[in-house]
């Protein structure tokens, strides 16, 4: 039984302003994890150091090479990412933030996706097709396109988006357009279990490079309005 | 700006003094970039380092104008694009252990309120010098992963995760 106010409290605890699969694939179900997780006790910041630990159990099953590992490598990753939304939920559920914990999920979230890549560049190399300079290209992106992001300062400064505030088609398309970490993970999962560790790099590169442009283009229309 | 420029840049960037960075920034790190599909000769790679350095220094000094927030972007993607190129898997190994230092750059200050560890890791210019030479002397790969370990070290050592118990105790 849960009564009203417990369920808003839950519901509150769901970052706002979210990626399309996050908010419809992970979220969903992870706010009910991060209430088991509040009531066993645990902390933020364990369920931060956890999803890493996944990660890089998911990064060693890519770095097999062979068709299992990849599709253990692909289940393990979302089993990370739902652990990674669970700590921000947790937190806001249980109102415990602190700098420290910030810092860590913002550096675990890279440390865990570029892992992810090393992996996948690994059992790539041991399966006899090599893709480093694919799997280099995508790192290098990656992380060209975060330091654009971080350098930015809107001219204006940006209204938060309201919470239940109706975001339509367009909208929604609008937020996958930028590649969010969420997507990114379920491309990778897909295009991994289903594919090669080549492909997986080149949609992550197409799909990285069209967001890169969709976000440069964007940038630009409001410095010179 | 979160340039991570060294010794070199920062003599070289008197040059672009009152020149749009931009504009410097673009012609420093993307066209070697291109060269990357003409080959992978030794001397092929020096040209782009000697490129990259000399122009990239040099726009480390523009002025600032209202496009500089795609300099950071553009520095990474030349340092990480030439290391890739020159070193393939150890090159990978680098960049990855660069991206440590590079997020630390943004979220030591922004969430922590303290000072980068990135400057004692020579700069991006350095770092590009040093692994062009390494490659000519045949150290690498092995001297990529060795570069690469003690940057991932380098992070670790003065990260909160290793820090944070001194200030508990």
């Amino acid at each position: 039984m849960t009564s009203d106010p417990e369920r808003a409290r839950l519901d509150a605890a769901v970052k706002a302003n979210d990626g399309f699969f996050t908010t419809f694939f992970v979220s969903p179900y992870s706010k009910y994890v991060a209430r088991w997780a509040a009531r066993r006790g645990l902390r933020p910041n364990q369920v931060t150091a956890a999803s890493l630990a996944l990660g890089a159990l998911a990064a060693a099953a890519f770095a097999d090479g062979r068709r299992w590992g990849l599709v253990a490598g692909a289940l393990l990753l979302q089993v990370a990412f739902t652990t990674d939304c669970v700590d921000g939920q947790l937190a806001r559920y249980t109102e415990n933030f602190s700098d420290f914990g910030a810092w860590l999920d913002a550096t675990f979230d890279r440390l865990k996706e570029y892992l992810v890549y090393a992996g996948l560049g690994i059992g790539a190399a041991r399966a006899g097709a090599p893709v480093w300079a694919l799997a280099g290209a995508a790192l290098t992106l990656q992380t060209a396109r975060h330091m654009v992001i971080f350098s930015w300062v809107p001219p204006i400064p940006p209204t938060p988006p309201e919470r239940g505030a109706r975001v339509g088609p367009a909208g929604w398309l609008r937020r996958m357009a930028v590649f969010p970490i969420g997507e990114r993970f379920a491309a990778i999962s897909l295009t991994a279990a289903l594919f090669t560790p080549r492909t997986t790099f080149i949609v992550l590169l197409a799909w990285g490079g069209f967001a890169a442009l969709w976000e440069i283009a964007g940038r630009a229309r409001r410095v010179m309005a | 700006m979160i340039r991570d420029d060294g010794p070199i840049a920062i003599a070289l960037a008197r040059l672009g003094r009152g020149l749009p960075a931009t504009a410097l920034a673009l012609a420093a790190f993307v066209p070697p970039l291109a060269a990357i599909a003409l080959g992978r000769s030794h001397v092929l790679m020096l040209g782009a380092v000697v490129w990259v350095v000399f122009f990239g220094g040099v726009s480390a000094g523009g002025r600032r104008d209202r496009f500089d927030w795609v300099v950071p972007g553009l520095v990474r993607a030349g340092e990480y694009g030439l290391l890739v190129w020159m070193g393939l898997d150890g090159g990978f190994a680098l960049a990855f252990a660069l991206t440590l230092l590079h997020y630390d750059l943004v979220y030591r200050p922004r969430n922590l309120g303290a000072e980068p560890i990135v400057r004692w890791a020579g700069g991006w210019d350095c770092r590009l010098i040093v692994a062009w030479i390494l490659l000519a002397i045949g150290a690498a790969p092995a001297g990529f992963f060795v570069l690469a370990a003690l940057i991932a070290l380098l992070w670790l050592g003065g990260s909160p995760l290793v820090q944070r118990q001194g200030d508990a105790a």
